[in-house]
């Protein structure tokens, strides 16, 4: 809650100011299709071609992955020594070491391809239709964890196993969403109320999670007892399947508010609410439990551990990672667009963390749109977008990335997308 | 980690389209180490170990009066009691007969004289009064009858109650020759073969019968008296005896006995403290003596006592030239060290009819020198000497080959009178490396590990301190000295206190120590290949308190309590 109301206030403050300012009928800005005045996102937007200018079809593909400890070229340089059959035990303690401390070791990745089909129908109603692959990933380690690891045992000896797990899912998805617009209400300049809302229908192609069992399970490493009670259940469905291995439902809001005249708007998107049933998931349990003044015996037991097959069940239930997202932005000016969103976690797997992307569109050409951005948040910290575009009346394509956490060699996490779509 | 596996592809991928490859391994090992420079310190347990009895190692571990010991395998002696009962010089009877002189003279020539007479047996044997029934091994009757009439004599004997194997008594006929008057005698010798034959003493008589044919020789009338003198003794060996045997009354019961048996090396395993008990004196020794009578008759055994000799190379006892007395090994005024067995409160030790009698008894000093010759390579055997006495008054029965049979149950105690130096046990082990390829070693000491400390804390309630020189090399090494290996790492001297004793060498309470063993760059290198030999002396002292000596106790342990402390260095560039 208190991120929502950050995120409120926030957006509140990029509004306010921006609507003092009177966007004259005759600025080119104010003759940029609505559509286009919605920001594309590297992140997931269910509605993104519900606003399409017209009726037609886009082909889009996206992806996004962080991590909060290796960059591009720790990466590359672990790959090259294995590669060289050189990767040693220091290199890897190193590697290790570049995890933040007091923070969670974190992985995320999403990705997503599909086509949309969409268009206004009438003035107040657009539709749009949606086929897509989707899919997740995330990989946290503790801070506790990560803190054994990274500062040792001596002045401390209990540590949390915490929400450590790593997950991943892949689906396929038919969407249907609607938008119905009205405005502008009160005056010519009064606001344009956008309320959206759809539905997508799943079919999980693959699955694969380990999570603990216990709650506030601990580990208890000192000088003179190791205690560990672990209960580690892995989950996946033995291969990749198409069809047949359950479904689920996810629905998704929005509301959007347009003061063309003032060059402002706000908009609120509540996404990804919903859950995916999943089959034949096949569970194995690894149950782990020391107690051991000796150090071989630990060793022993260890070696010791292994999966042990559980069950294969039907019916999985996994919640997808819900996420509210506040935006807003203006433009006023004659070729400026900027544009500002947080998107907050709400809960369900594989979540990513608080993100705010800023964005700044330059239309020095009305249809080539040039974007730059800053990522603020997520696990990187700070990032750099970037993109361009040809929106026109019949064509759209974007082409966007972004570095996070540094440029390039220094990123430690990456986001690309690709559309082309075509309008009728 | 396989849900993993997808995400990281992703990442870098992602990743990977903005990075440019490492120009060399270096660069990529510079560029994982791009962190700062920093030093963890993880500590983690290593071992509780419990060094109690049960890793001495010791085969016939056992405890005695509260102190740790050491059982010897069981040692038989057996002592016959009759092995070699006999008798000899027995009287089976002394007659005499005397003719009426003036019948003699008054008979016309021609006249046949024939006496009959019964005269007891064994009247003048009161060593076989007692005995109801002797049954004979071996032996002979030998009745000498002597003859002074000037006549031809024959007679007839039979033995009452001297039964031949077949159970009829003995019988004989001779003829004694005329004596030629002048008071002397003609004697003839009957031998009777007593052999499996039966003497049933209280019914033993003599039936003589005699007869001769007078002369008229006025000669027989002057030696009518003691005319006929005959003398029956008896020597033989005794297959049985039954009766109120007494050996107050037959001093043949009582005989003496000896018997050994060596004592092997085999028979005692002081595990890993043998080193120390060569170099100690052995303060606490309790022998079991299990006494078991096959006789139906109680022995008593006397002056019976429990020595020790080393024995010929031959395997014998060996013997003082003049009295044949074992030559017993002797403490330091040179007298021989005899464990005296009786019966608690006596001075003799009776084992029962057809039963057993256990005795318990101090011998530490005996079992110290026994020791110390068997680890001294020397052979030794306990040799068991004395009286044995079958009998008391009540019906009994023994036989040849009845035996007193003593199984002696040696115990040592682990009380020892130190020498001031201590002693020093040596042991070599092969110890499991943990397998890191040469790659991955070098890696550690060279990049990885700043230093690497033991510490231990030990609650030593044994009454020893411990001084621990400890050196490892790589690989096996057999039974060599890892100390002189040219790739050994000698680890500082280690020191484990001990508790203060009391005047019996018994632990007063436990104390603890900490010790710590530090190991830096290429110390660690051994330890982390396939195997390695360690060599361990342990100098062990006794306690204060004791006098030097010290006696560890069947509860009596050291419990190490260690941890291992390892300093990792991390980035910096290394």
């Amino acid at each position: 809650m208190k991120r929502l109301l950050l995120a409120l206030m926030t957006g509140a403050l990029v509004v306010a100011p921006a609507r003092a300012q009177t966007v004259p009928e005759t600025s080119p800005a104010a003759r940029v299709e609505p559509a286009y005045r919605r920001t594309p996102q590297l992140r997931v937007d269910p509605f993104r071609h519900v606003l399409t200018p017209r009726w037609g079809m886009v082909f889009s593909v996206g992806a996004f992955g962080s991590n909060n400890a290796l960059s591009a070229a720790d990466i590359r340089a672990l790959v090259f020594l294995e590669n060289q059959d050189s990767l040693l035990i220091s290199d890897i303690l190193n590697a290790i070491g570049l995890i933040p401390l007091g923070k969670d070791a974190l992985l995320d990745a999403q990705a997503e391809a599909g086509v949309y089909l969409g268009g206004p129908l009438g003035g107040h109603l657009s539709l749009g239709l949606s086929y897509q692959g989707r899919g997740y990933g995330s990989f946290v380690v503790d801070r506790e964890m990560v803190s054994l690891l990274l500062e040792g045992n001596a002045a401390q000896q209990q540590f949390s196993v915490g929400d450590t797990k790593a997950g991943g899912l892949a689906t396929q998805e038919i969407g249907a969403h609607a938008m119905v617009r009205l405005g502008p209400l009160g005056s010519e300049d009064g606001v344009h109320m956008s309320v959206g809302a759809g539905g997508r229908y799943l079919l999980p192609i693959a699955y694969g999670e380990e999570r603990t069992l216990l709650e506030d399970a601990q580990v208890l490493v000192s000088g003179q007892l190791v205690s560990a009670n672990v209960d580690i259940q892995a989950a996946h469905t033995p291969n990749v399947q198409f069809a047949g291995r359950g479904s689920g439902i996810a629905m998704d809001f929005l509301l959007r508010m347009d003061w063309p005249t003032s060059g402002v708007y706000f908009e609120g998107l509540l996404g990804n609410i919903g859950k995916v049933t999943i089959d034949q998931v096949e569970r194995r349990r690894l149950t782990f439990n020391v107690n051991s003044t000796d150090i071989q015996e630990i060793a022993d037991s260890l070696e010791a551990v292994e999966f042990a097959v559980q069950d294969t069940v039907d019916g999985l239930s996994v919640t997808l990672p819900r996420f509210v997202r506040f935006s807003g932005g203006a433009w006023a000016n004659r070729i400026l667009q900027l544009d500002m969103s947080a998107t907050v976690p709400l809960g369900g797997d594989f979540q990513i963390p608080l993100a705010v992307d800023l964005w700044s569109t330059w239309r020095l050409v009305p249809a080539v749109p040039l974007r730059l951005g800053l990522v603020l948040g997520g696990s990187t910290g700070i990032g750099y977008t970037a993109g361009i575009g040809v929106e026109t009346r019949n064509l759209l394509l974007q082409v966007m990335g972004g570095s996070f956490g540094g440029w390039f060699n220094d990123a430690k996490g990456a986001a690309a997308r690709f559309e082309l779509g075509v309008f009728f | 980690m396989r849900t993993t596996l997808p995400i990281l592809a992703t990442l870098g991928m992602l990743l990977g389209l903005v990075a440019c490859e490492p120009a060399s391994v270096t660069d990529a090992r510079n560029q994982l180490a791009r962190g700062p420079a920093d030093t963890v310190r993880y500590v983690l347990p290593l071992a509780t170990d419990t060094l109690d009895r049960s890793d001495l190692d010791i085969q016939g571990d056992t405890v005695i009066g509260g102190l740790q010991g050491v059982a010897f395998d069981p040692e038989s002696v057996s002592v016959a009691v009759a092995d070699d009962l006999q008798f000899q010089n027995v009287t089976v009877t002394d007659v005499a007969v005397s003719f009426d002189p003036a019948v003699l003279a008054a008979a016309p020539p021609g006249t046949l004289v024939d006496s009959t007479a019964q005269f007891p047996a064994l009247a003048t044997e009161p060593r076989l009064q007692s005995i109801d029934q002797v049954d004979v091994l071996a032996g002979t009757l030998t009745l000498t009858t002597s003859n002074r009439l000037v006549e031809t004599v024959t007679y007839t004997v039979t033995f009452v109650g001297f039964l031949d194997p077949t159970g009829s008594p003995l019988t004989a006929s001779s003829v004694l020759p005329a004596a030629p008057g002048d008071g002397s005698y003609t004697t003839d010798v009957l031998v009777f073969d007593l052999a499996n034959g039966t003497l049933l003493p209280s019914s033993a008589v003599l039936d003589l019968r005699a007869t001769a044919t007078l002369s008229g020789s006025p000669l027989n009338a002057a030696n009518a008296d003691n005319a006929i003198l005959q003398v029956g003794i008896a020597d033989f060996d005794v297959l049985a005896l039954s009766g109120p045997l007494d050996p107050q009354v037959t001093a043949e019961l009582t005989d003496s006995v000896e018997d050994f048996t060596e004592v092997t090396l085999g028979s005692v395993d002081f595990g890993k403290f043998e080193d120390a008990v060569i170099a100690s004196t052995l303060n606490a020794a309790t022998g079991t003596l299990r006494f078991r009578n096959t006789a139906d008759a109680p022995v008593e055994l006397a002056n019976f006592a429990l020595g020790a000799v080393q024995l010929t190379p031959t395997g014998q006892v060996p013997r003082d030239p003049a009295t044949g007395v074992p030559l017993y090994e002797t403490d330091g005024a040179g007298t021989p060290i005899l464990i005296p067995v009786t019966d608690p409160g006596q001075s003799t030790l009776t084992v029962p009819r057809t039963g057993t009698n256990t005795i318990t008894v101090p011998m530490p000093q005996l079992a110290d020198r026994v020791v110390h010759l068997l680890l001294g390579g020397s052979r030794v055997a306990v040799v068991g000497s004395g009286d044995a006495s079958a009998g008391d008054g009540q019906p009994s029965r023994i036989t040849r080959t009845d035996s007193v049979y003593l199984v002696t149950d040696l115990f040592v105690g682990f009380d020892f009178t130190v020498p001031d130096t201590g002693v020093v046990i040596t042991e070599n082990s092969l110890q499991d490396g943990l397998d890191f390829t040469q790659n991955d070693i070098d890696d550690i000491v060279q990049n990885l590990l700043v230093r690497a400390g033991v510490t231990a804390v030990v609650t030593n309630s044994t009454p020893f301190a411990l001084d621990i020189d400890l050196a490892y090399a790589p690989g096996d090494l057999g039974n060599a000295d890892a100390f002189l290996d040219p790739n050994a790492v000698v680890v500082s001297p280690i020191q484990v206190s001990a508790p203060t004793l009391d005047a019996a060498g018994r632990v007063t309470a436990p104390v603890v120590d900490t010790v710590e063993i530090l190991l830096v760059g290429r110390d660690i290198e051994p330890l982390l290949g396939i195997e390695f030999t360690a060599t361990l002396r342990t100098r062990v002292r006794p306690g204060p308190g004791g006098n030097n000596r010290a006696a560890l106790g069947d509860g009596d342990e050291a419990i190490f309590n260690s941890s291992v402390v390892i300093d990792v260095k991390r980035g910096g560039g290394q």
